[in-house]
């Protein structure tokens, strides 16, 4: 398994006991989310992508136009 | 026509008509400093061709934002003064009095730069000595409302609390003859990039001989008057000890109230003295910020807005504010309505948004030169990335979700380029103009010197943030 450090070094628990004295802070027994692999872009087109499902399926219902919201779209508000 | 630079492909929010104007897929195209084309994509791109196109694909583009009311120079004091009672006396004059004219120069710098990067292309820049902070803003290239902030107050008014100042002539000549220097050296400079105005402080710090001087000299120079108006009780109670009226009526009986006033605050007008600001002509600007943190007030921005549309947001000052961000401020312009009202209609973000650009070009009376994109205005133009997570997702009909975000979301740091003139000045997040790491070096070197200063004099061991420093608040 991989850790990230604080220090930012990664390093694979198995291969490494014995040789943590330099670090500065173990932080132990958590739910590590490491975040690697996480492609940010991506996950923003995809939100961008759900937005513009949203929104047509809105277009499509009349009930939506009576929305302030979309009513001040409409007026050009915003 | 061949232009310099079209910005294609971004939602463009306009700031025309009534609303926030906005154009899905829209393109801007400049020409030198001056906006020549604003249309949808394909529209701009069939007829021009430019030496340089900036793609704005999931970009926002629009005008710049307005700060109406700033005190660059301050900044050399930020954070050192908030959360108390007496903010003039027991703040921000023992402090500031310990900086000297490179002190003001960096804060100013420092401010400019912080403001730049969030979107601020026009500064109504209100301070003394305005003529060493001018340079700022001419390396950088933001544009410039200037005024030279003038007064006759003498330097140890703090012991004087409660009475009429003791006003000094001396001081306020001085302080004017640097004002006109200014108008002389600066109005008017690069077509216009540069304007000033008349900087009187408020009727309460200047004496009825200088104020009447200022109202004639702004008539000869056909310039503005930048004054805080009604800024507070203290103004209102010194200048009825003095003249036996309320500084509203007092102003009006000068012949103040006109197009040419820009009036700051009037946090402690009445709706009849709001009524008559608004009707005269003149502007407001509506610092919310700042004067909630100070005083924990709402200034009667929206009453004014009954009889006028010429209301502008400033940041005023950093030590009391604490920043010069106009995102914070069209947010919290927004909330501090709704919370008044107990009613989440109030100050919505497309108002807000207006206040930022259009509505606060009116107030400066320049509302056909920036404020909004439109073929024949300067090139003061923002493009902000909307692929911040805070700004996600985007969403364009039924509903359109971008002005929204950009108040209640945006930060200021998601703004990616800044045009100003027709001059790009931020370019990546990164300023080009001057040296950022420098100039915030610098700042620090004199805030260091400042503090050195303070800690001699035991007087200022009583100051309500160095007591709280010293038992470990802050």
């Amino acid at each position: 398994m991989i850790y990230r450090w604080l220090n930012g070094q990664e390093k694979d628990i198995n291969s490494k006991v014995g040789k943590l004295m330099n670090v500065d802070m173990i932080i132990l027994g958590g739910y590590i989310i490491t975040m690697e692999g996480v492609d940010e872009t991506k996950i923003i087109m995809q939100a961008n992508d759900a937005a513009k499902r949203i929104s047509r399926d809105l277009k499509r219902s009349k009930w939506s136009a009576d929305l302030p919201l979309a009513k001040w779209t409409s007026e050009d508000k915003y | 026509m061949i232009l310099d630079i079209i910005i294609h492909g971004g939602y463009v929010i306009t700031m025309e008509g009534k609303g926030t104007g906005v154009i899905n897929n829209g393109s801007v195209g400049i020409k030198g400093n001056t906006i020549v084309a604003v249309g949808t994509t394909n529209d701009i791109l069939e007829k021009y061709t430019a030496h340089r196109y900036i793609n704005a694909h999931n970009k926002v583009v629009m005008p710049g934002f307005i700060d109406c009311h700033i005190h660059t120079s301050d900044t050399i004091v930020r954070g050192g003064c908030q959360d108390i009672d007496n903010w003039m006396e027991d703040g921000i004059w023992p402090l500031l009095s310990r900086a000297d004219d490179e002190d003001l120069v960096a804060g100013s710098m420092v401010n400019i730069i912080e403001a730049v990067k969030a979107g601020t292309t026009t500064f109504c820049d209100y301070e003394t000595p305005m003529l060493k902070l001018i340079p700022n803003h001419i390396k950088v290239g933001t544009r410039l409302v200037a005024a030279n902030m003038i007064n006759e107050l003498p330097t140890n008014v703090k012991k004087i609390p409660g009475e009429p100042y003791p006003l000094d002539p001396a001081v306020g000549q001085h302080k004017l003859q640097d004002n006109i220097k200014m108008i002389e050296q600066y109005h008017g400079y690069k077509d216009n990039l540069v304007t000033c105005m008349f900087g009187p402080q408020a009727v309460d710090m200047c004496s009825t001989e200088l104020l009447i001087e200022i109202k004639n000299l702004a008539e000869k120079y056909d310039v503005g008057i930048h004054m805080h108006l009604a800024q507070g009780d203290r103004e209102v109670i010194q200048v009825k000890k003095r003249y036996g009226k309320r500084s509203v009526a007092y102003a009006q009986e000068l012949g103040l109230l006109n197009e040419r006033l820009l009036a700051i605050h009037m946090t402690s007008a009445t709706e009849e003295e709001v009524k008559i600001v608004a009707e005269s002509g003149a502007g407001m600007v509506l610092c919310t910020g700042s004067i909630a943190i100070l005083g924990g007030n709402l200034p009667p921005a929206e009453e004014f807005g009954k009889y006028s549309t010429r209301i502008g947001l400033g940041t005023d000052q950093s030590p009391g504010n604490n920043c010069n961000n106009l995102f914070n401020e069209m947010k919290f312009t927004s909330i501090a309505h709704k919370y008044k009202h107990k009613n989440g209609t109030a100050y919505p973000a497309w108002k807000v948004m207006r206040m930022a650009t259009i509505e606060g070009a009116n107030a400066l009376g320049m509302g056909e030169i920036i404020g909004s994109l439109r073929p024949g205005k300067r090139a003061d133009i923002i493009m902000i990335d909307m692929t911040f997570p805070n700004l996600s997702p985007i969403m364009d009909w039924p509903i359109r979700n971008i002005v929204p975000n950009l108040v209640y979301a945006g930060r200021g740091n998601e703004v990616e380029m800044v045009i100003i003139d027709g001059k790009v000045i931020v370019e990546d997040y990164k300023i080009l103009t001057v040296d950022e790491k420098k100039a915030v070096e610098h700042i620090n070197q004199c805030a260091k010197k400042i503090c050195i200063e303070l800690e001699k004099d035991k007087k200022n061991y009583d100051l309500p943030l160095a007591k709280w420093t010293r038992e470990g608040y802050q």
